[in-house]
C-alpha cells in the first residue's frame, strides 16, 4: 500500500458457505475495521 | 492464536466498537470450510469472511515471515503471556500459512483507508481502545 489515505478495490471475498461477497455489501457503518487474520487456529 | 485473541477482544467489545459507529468484518485466507468450523466455533458477533487468493492482503502489504521469526525472544515471551492468560493453541490444518501477517485497517463507506495497522510481527496487535482513538481522530 502506497499510503495510508488509499481507497481499497471492491474486494470479492468468500462467506463461510463458499458464497461470494464484495466488500462494499459488508459495509454497514460509517467506518468498518477491516481485521485480516493470520489464519484461524 | 495471537489474532484469534485479539479476534475475541474485539468481539467482546462489538458493542462499544458499533456504539462509535465502526463495524467489524474478520477477513482470513483459509478454504471456506475452514471459515465454517471458526464461525460455529467462535460465534462472533459480526462477518467472518475469506480471501483465499490474499488479493486483499497483496493490496494493502501485508507480507509473509520466516520460521526464524517466531524463535525471537519477543514473540517466545507473547506467546507465552497468551498461554498464561487461558488462550489456547488449536491446530492448524494443511490449508493454513502460520507465516502469514495480519493487520487491522479502519475504512470509511467508500473504501477509503483512514488508519493502517499492518502487523509488525506475528502477535502485533492494537487495542480496542487504540482502534476507538482512531475512529475518534
Amino acid at each position: 500500500m502506497s499510503e495510508e489515505r488509499d481507497t481499497l478495490p471492491d474486494f470479492t471475498f468468500l462467506r463461510a458457505n463458499g458464497v461470494a461477497v464484495k466488500l462494499s455489501e459488508l459495509i454497514e457503518l460509517d467506518r468498518t475495521l477491516l481485521l485480516f487474520l493470520r489464519h484461524f487456529a | 492464536m495471537p489474532c484469534v485473541a485479539h479476534l475475541g477482544e474485539v468481539a467482546r467489545n462489538y458493542e462499544r466498537l458499533r456504539a462509535a459507529g465502526i463495524g467489524v468484518i474478520a477477513v482470513g485466507h483459509a478454504p471456506p470450510a475452514i471459515v465454517e468450523r471458526f464461525v460455529e466455533r467462535e460465534r462472533v458477533p459480526f462477518p467472518v469472511v475469506t480471501d483465499p487468493n490474499r488479493e486483499g492482503y497483496k493490496h494493502v502489504g501485508l507480507g509473509r515471515v520466516s520460521v526464524w521469526h517466531f524463535f525471537r525472544p519477543r514473540i517466545v515471551l507473547n506467546f507465552l503471556k497468551l498461554l498464561f492468560r487461558g488462550e489456547k493453541i488449536r491446530r492448524l490444518t494443511h490449508t493454513e500459512d502460520v507465516f502469514q501477517l495480519g493487520g487491522d485497517f479502519l475504512i470509511d463507506r467508500s473504501r477509503t483507508v483512514l488508519h493502517a495497522y499492518p502487523s509488525r510481527d506475528a502477535t502485533d496487535r492494537p487495542s480496542v481502545e487504540a482502534i476507538l482513538s482512531w475512529a475518534a481522530g
